[in-house]
């Protein structure tokens, strides 16, 4: 076709030929095995492509060290948040004696460890291993937190470490308290089908209405775990409990997957004078004795 | 703008593609600017050029995005030939018909990469994100040929 009765430049032969060695490539690549075609990408990546790819790591790199970033500026906050909490406590009414200074309050101390998880048997999410602090000699639980939020709780000694369990055991429990609303009651785990562990808040009262989002923390009440320490926050109502008891689901404030650095609460010393008391002690009671007469028959 | 800096402007297009290509896949309406850079260097070849020119940008371009590399690269070589063809076809020599050239084989492109490589044929991703991207492709290739001309006259 022409226009204006000149013949259009641009229909050599060597255009022909480029365009043919163009579809003949084409078709070749679409006809090559998987395998083949990604190693010609691999060898375009290495080469031609090189410097862009490595421009996209050092980009992806740097999101991921700011990331890392504001989750520890999000953790200092957390543990100043936390700090400040224990300070607010009132003292209790004994020990008002004006000797007594915010130091001196029975809080424990804290001790840095690191969370290996999945272990000591491969394959459990829900168990881990902990190396930092000494646990021969330490009286079990122990609770593991970090400045965001519960961890879990130590079980038995490792070696020179411990082990123990992240929330999301099937037998992890812990006494909880609606910050502002006044209202408690005890978390356990709940893992959905197919879906991510999260947490059951039981035993709320059926008359008190916990609004969605409320912060639940630690009450401290059994002594494993330090009182304040956030658990997690209302995500929605659940199904009722027995008619009488209102259940609602948690979201977490600290999910097992992004633990590595954690704390490990150390329980306050006993004052001096009731320390040495285990004469007074309740004993727990034992396992009833075996019925052997039913055994022998 | 000189040939030169029409050359500029394409292979600057294309590097920025390469360079910021996670950006852009995040985005369902994005500059494609490797479809800005094909056409804009496809206007300065012959259609047979343009189609081997195509064809090498088709393979990076598979091999960056991990998509089948056959099927791009044809698309690529069809696409760079079809505009060198037109070109030469209507003798469109003037600067005021690449951005025709640039949002329409964008758009072709688009269109022909959504249906065949990705397998969508909604009209969403057809005709909204494909026009949308073909728009904002001819926005950034007049933005930058206006950029270079200014720099050097």
């Amino acid at each position: 076709m022409s226009v204006q009765g000149v013949r259009p430049p641009g229909r050599g032969p060597l255009d022909v030929f480029v365009f043919s060695v163009a579809l003949i490539l084409s078709g070749v690549a679409a006809g090559l095995p998987s395998a083949q075609q990604s190693q010609v990408e691999s060898a375009i990546r290495a080469t031609a492509l090189y410097p862009f790819l490595l421009l996209h790591r050092l980009a992806a790199e740097r999101g991921q060290v700011q990331s890392r970033v504001e989750g520890l500026l999000a953790e200092r906050d957390s543990l100043t948040e936390l700090l400040l909490r224990y300070r607010e406590r009132p003292t209790p009414v004994e020990d008002a004696s004006p000797e007594r200074d915010l130091g001196g309050l029975p809080a424990g101390s804290v001790a840095p460890a690191v969370v290996y998880p999945g272990r000591p048997r491969v394959g459990n999410p829900d168990l881990f291993v902990l190396s930092g602090p000494d646990f021969r000699d330490r009286e079990f639980p122990v609770g593991v937190f970090t400045g965001i939020g519960l961890v879990g709780v130590v079980r038995a000694a490792h070696g020179l470490g411990g082990r123990g369990e992240f929330w999301s055991h099937p037998d992890f429990r812990v006494s909880v308290l609606a910050e502002g609303e006044a209202v408690s009651g005890f978390v356990r785990p709940l893992r959905a089908d197919g879906g991510q562990p999260v947490l059951l808040l039981e035993g709320a009262p059926f008359q008190a209405d916990i609004p969605v989002g409320t912060l639940l923390v630690t009450t401290g009440i059994a002594g494993v775990y330090p009182p304040g320490v956030p658990v997690g926050r209302i995500r929605e109502p659940g199904e009722p409990e027995a008619g009488w008891m209102k259940r609602y689901i948690v979201e977490p404030s600290v999910r097992p997957e992004e633990v590595r650095d954690v704390f490990v609460w150390n329980r306050p010393a006993l004052p001096a004078d009731v320390e040495a008391d285990t004469a007074s002690a309740p004993v727990e009671p034992g396992p009833a004795p075996a019925d052997t007469a039913a055994a022998r028959r | 703008m000189s040939p030169a800096g029409k050359w500029f402007v394409a292979a600057l297009l294309l590097v920025l593609h390469f360079a910021l290509h996670p950006l852009w896949s995040r985005w369902p309406i994005a500059p494609d600017l490797v479809a800005g850079g094909l056409i804009l260097s496809s206007l300065q070849l012959r259609w047979g050029r343009a189609a081997g020119f195509g064809c090498v940008i088709g393979l990076l371009e598979a091999s960056i995005s991990l998509g089948p590399m056959g099927l791009t690269m044809l698309l690529f070589a069809l696409t760079g030939a079809l505009v060198g063809w037109v070109r030469r076809l209507i003798y469109s020599d003037s600067d005021y018909a690449t951005p025709v050239f640039v949002f329409c084989g964008t758009w072709l492109l688009r269109l022909t990469v959504t249906l065949f490589v990705v397998g969508d044929s909604s009209a969403g991703a057809l005709f909204v994100h494909g026009a949308g991207s073909a728009a904002l492709t001819t926005a950034v290739c007049w933005v930058a040929e206006r950029l270079v001309s200014a720099v050097t006259r």
